[in-house]
């Protein structure tokens, strides 16, 4: 991801939750967040 | 039906007969002379038997003849007569024209005409030359050279030789368009085709000129005194019937310097004069469809002739036609099908009132029938392929013609040696079908005699109607299976000859090769010729590989492992373990890893049985490229680092010792996807080294491919193209859509990391659109990354998207597991751009907590 998209996405979320979203990320299971990406994909 | 009386002209003296019509019709040899439009002398040659009238006044003489109610009016008279002179005329007459006859009463009546001059008339201008209905298509190279020979002094003797079909006469003709007007007497177009003595040549000339000559002059008198100071082209057309005339045409050229003469022939005259011009198909895309560009494929198409003329002939009968994608590669499909042979490929779009292209391709796969029309203003001959080649094939000999037929079991082109063993013939029966333009010496070969890659020999190919032709005849014969048999061995064991990589040669002599073997395999197979069929396959599935035919050599390996056999011999028990060590092989390479692995067990079982030596590091290989694509890149290393040590103890490195599926091979592509740039370049370099030493030069191009690889990741876009540039030029010639593919993508990656997002995309289409056709979702998914990074890259979010889900869908259900987390990385940016940064920081996550699991970190070409 490019740095200053990064960083807008920081300011727009507090740094503090960004960091801890992905970490929510680094928690959940993989099969689950791909199933949630492809189903978006269905129903964008 | 009335039973008809032969008429008394029927038999007898040809002389007796003119003097009978002429007494029946109460004339005097002037009266009849002044009728006809002859002179007195010309009756008196004929009433002599010195002599025969010409077709014009053939057709005068019977319209006289009618009018004075000698010949009856319903033209039954007339036809015996003409065919009288037919068959004894020193001139050519064609066959009685009852058309003619029919119109004769419509006519006014005769009047006498004055007797010709004794001086000739300069006709053959240009104007009556025959006007071909459409503009010609493709053929500016070949119009380029005739232009430069016409205008050299020792040009005055061109040949344009090809296979019938091949577009000569069109090509003649285009050519006395174009420079007619060099010529200050014009242009002379004379057909022989209609000819059936070589004697009858000079006739021929002297009525297309329109020479007003006795038959009593020497013909080539007549032509030379009105020749010697003209300068004039003279178009002889199609010549190869009779090619005994040759001493004319030197004659001709000797006495008139100034007269240049363009030949049509099937087969060269063999004069030291002459200017051959080999004419081949038209010019259409030889690689297979699936490496077709995705993007402006009706632009890429345009410079191809062969297509155009489809088009061309397409519209006419179709006149909303236009090329789509789908029908393109149908166009191309039939354009490689035929060749290029305008001929064919004109009959072929005939078809298009009927069918759409896709159906024609189909029909062309059953045969020659497709090939035909009904267009009356096309001659009998070029009507139909078939009776295109039934004139060839009738002017050939016993032996050139069972040589012709056996050699239609080559797919593709072949060596002369093999050639030679298959056909079981002599070199100089294999020359003289080239003379007749029957075989031809291939492009590629002569392509490549061209460049660097010198060392390939010369090859012999057909064309491929005149092949269906050729196979025709074969099973008419009945040596198809004997000439199959012959094929297949001569392959099996080139094969297996193959297998060591010095004896391989240039990528580009596999090519064909690599057809005619699977062709020997599909016939070896159908026979139940299992022994012979696995020696080819276990030699051959190497070179399958590259080109993507995994799918088909192991579908072809289980028919055989299938098998019953009762054979215990040490022998057979060799054969079917080399055969499951091929199977298990090519069930690795489609990530069929158990059933490789089970496959690998029952070959090392056989093998201990026999007292062989056990091979491990191949199984060793399949479990790490399994725990690759399961993510577990630590369990891979050590694998392979064991197989490295078994290796050092027992030198050996497997029974695949270059290319993927070597030890090095999978180290190197594992270590760079584990991040370890400096070992996966080592190993690739290695390997490189190794490939350059021993020539083989298929695995040299996929070590190179490797190295670009490295390069790719490191985001060092100079370097990548250097070794994609080498790595395509080592392939060149030969098709490997896998490598290309991979090629395309590492391109695209290397204009991404420039910001070149144009470019990048394009390449990326194009490779996605190859691994599609290819059927590898392995494949697919790693390019379709790069197709999503650089549409992301020009603001097209839709296509990005969808680019990247469909990589995530297939490398979360195939693999490798890497794909996923690119994936997951990739569609961050885009759920950001939408608004989502919370599911884009958990998409981060879940990418990262990936990498760290499988130690796969991200290349740095795409760190932020």
């Amino acid at each position: 991801m490019p740095e200053h998209v990064r960083t807008a996405a920081c300011v727009a979320l507090g740094e503090t939750t960004f960091a801890a979203l992905v970490r929510a990320g680094e928690q959940q299971p993989l099969a689950a967040i791909i199933a949630e990406v492809l189903e978006a994909r269905n129903h964008p | 039906m009335v039973e008809r009386q032969p008429a008394e002209y029927e038999n007898g003296a040809l002389s007796a007969i003119f003097v009978s019509l002429r007494l029946k019709a109460e004339l005097t040899q002037e009266a009849l002379a002044g009728l006809v439009g002859v002179t007195k002398r010309s009756v008196q040659l004929w009433e002599s038997g010195a002599g025969t009238p010409s077709q014009q006044y053939l057709r005068r003489l019977i319209a006289v003849l009618v009018e004075h109610g000698v010949f009856a009016a319903d033209g039954s008279d007339a036809a015996v007569f003409w065919e009288r002179i037919r068959q004894q005329a020193l001139r050519p007459v064609p066959p009685f024209d009852a058309q003619w006859f029919a119109g004769l009463s419509e006519r006014p009546a005769l009047a006498v005409l004055p007797p010709p001059s004794a001086s000739s008339s300069l006709a053959g201008s240009s104007a009556k030359l025959p006007q071909p209905p459409m503009p010609l298509v493709g053929r500016e190279i070949e119009l380029e050279h005739l232009a430069a020979l016409m205008g050299s002094p020792s040009g005055r003797l061109i040949s344009l030789v090809g296979p019938g079909g091949m577009g000569k006469t069109r090509l003649a003709l285009e050519t006395s368009r174009v420079y007619g007007d060099r010529f200050e007497h014009g242009v002379v177009f004379v057909s022989l085709a209609v000819l059936d003595r070589a004697e009858r040549i000079a006739y021929a000339i002297i009525d297309a000129i329109g020479l007003r000559t006795s038959d009593h002059d020497d013909p080539l008198a007549a032509l030379v005194a009105h020749l010697c100071d003209r300068q004039l082209l003279l178009i002889l057309d199609n010549a190869e019937h009779v090619l005994d005339g040759v001493d004319l045409i030197s004659s001709l050229l000797y006495h008139a310097p100034q007269l240049h003469i363009l030949l049509t022939s099937r087969e060269r005259l063999g004069l030291q004069a002459e200017h051959v011009l080999e004419l081949d198909g038209l010019s259409y895309p030889s690689e297979p469809t699936v490496m077709l560009p995705s993007d402006g494929l009706e632009r890429y198409l345009a410079r191809y002739s062969a297509i155009q003329l489809f088009i061309q002939r397409a519209t006419i009968v179709q006149p909303q036609f236009r090329l789509s994608r789908s029908t393109a590669l149908a166009v191309v499909r039939i354009c490689q099908q035929v060749g290029g042979m305008p001929l064919a490929i004109e009959l072929a779009a005939s078809w298009m009132r009927l069918m759409q292209p896709d159906e024609i391709v189909r029909r062309i796969q059953e045969g020659l029938d497709v090939f035909e029309t009904r267009m009356r203003d096309l001659p009998p001959r070029h009507r139909s392929l078939r009776a295109t080649f039934d004139y060839s094939w009738h002017l050939l000999n016993a032996a050139e013609q069972r040589a012709f037929c056996r050699f239609a079991v080559f797919r593709g082109s072949c060596q002369i040696e093999a050639a030679e063993a298959v056909t079981a013939t002599s070199l100089g029966q294999l020359a003289a079908l080239v003379d007749k333009s029957l075989l031809r010496r291939d492009d590629a070969a002569r392509l490549a005699a061209d460049t660097d890659l010198g060392l390939v020999a010369t090859r012999l190919s057909m064309v491929e109607p005149l092949r269906e032709y050729a196979l025709e005849q074969l099973a008419a014969i009945g040596e198809g299976a004997a000439a199959r048999r012959a094929h297949a061995l001569y392959y099996t064991m080139l094969a297996e000859r193959w297998t060591m990589p010095a004896a391989a040669g240039p990528a580009v002599q596999h090519e064909h090769d690599f057809d005619n073997m699977r062709e020997a395999a599909r016939w070896l197979l159908t026979e139940n010729e299992h022994t012979i069929g696995t020696r080819l396959l276990v030699a051959v599935w190497r070179l399958g590989r590259l080109r993507s035919y995994q799918h088909e050599s192991l579908s072809w390996l289980q028919t055989i492992l299938a098998q019953e056999t009762t054979d215990a011999s040490n022998e057979a028990l060799s054969l079917r373990a080399m055969a499951l060590t091929t199977a298990a092989w090519l069930a690795s390479d489609l990530h069929q890893f158990a059933q490789a692995s089970s496959w690998f067990e029952a070959s090392q079982m056989l093998r201990r049985a026999l007292g062989q030596h056990e091979n491990s590091i191949d199984m060793l290989i399949n479990r790490a490229r399994q725990a690759r694509y399961q993510g577990d890149y630590r369990q891979a290393i050590a694998l392979l680092e064991d197989g490295l040590t078994q290796h050092r103890l027992h030198g050996t490195f497997g029974a695949i010792a270059h290319g993927p599926g070597s030890l090095q091979y999978e180290l190197g592509l594992i270590a760079r996807e584990h991040g370890d740039y400096a070992r996966a370049r080592a190993c690739y370099a290695q390997l490189v080294e190794l490939n350059r030493r021993t020539g083989d030069q298929e695995a040299l191009a996929i070590s190179l491919l490797g190295l670009s690889d490295v390069a790719r990741d490191l985001g060092q876009a100079e370097e990548v193209r250097r070794l994609c540039e080498e790595c395509g030029s080592v392939l060149r010639g030969s098709s490997a859509p896998w490598a290309i593919g991979f090629m395309r993508n590492n391109l695209a990656l290397a204009a991404y990391s420039e910001q070149d997002y144009v470019v990048s995309a394009q390449l990326a289409e194009e490779s996605v659109a190859l691994f599609r056709n290819l059927h590898d979702d392995a494949g697919l998914s790693e390019v379709l990354l790069t197709l999503g990074r650089a549409r992301a890259a020009q603001g097209d979010l839709t296509a990005a998207t969808e680019a990247l889900s469909t990589a995530l869908r297939l490398g979360s259900t195939t693999g490798p597991r890497w794909i996923v987390a690119a994936a997951l990385e990739g569609l961050s940016s885009l759920v950001l751009a939408r608004g989502q940064a919370g599911l884009a920081a958990r998409l981060i996550g879940a990418a990262n907590n990936l990498r760290i699991s499988m130690q796969a970190p991200q290349p740095p070409v795409f760190k932020p």
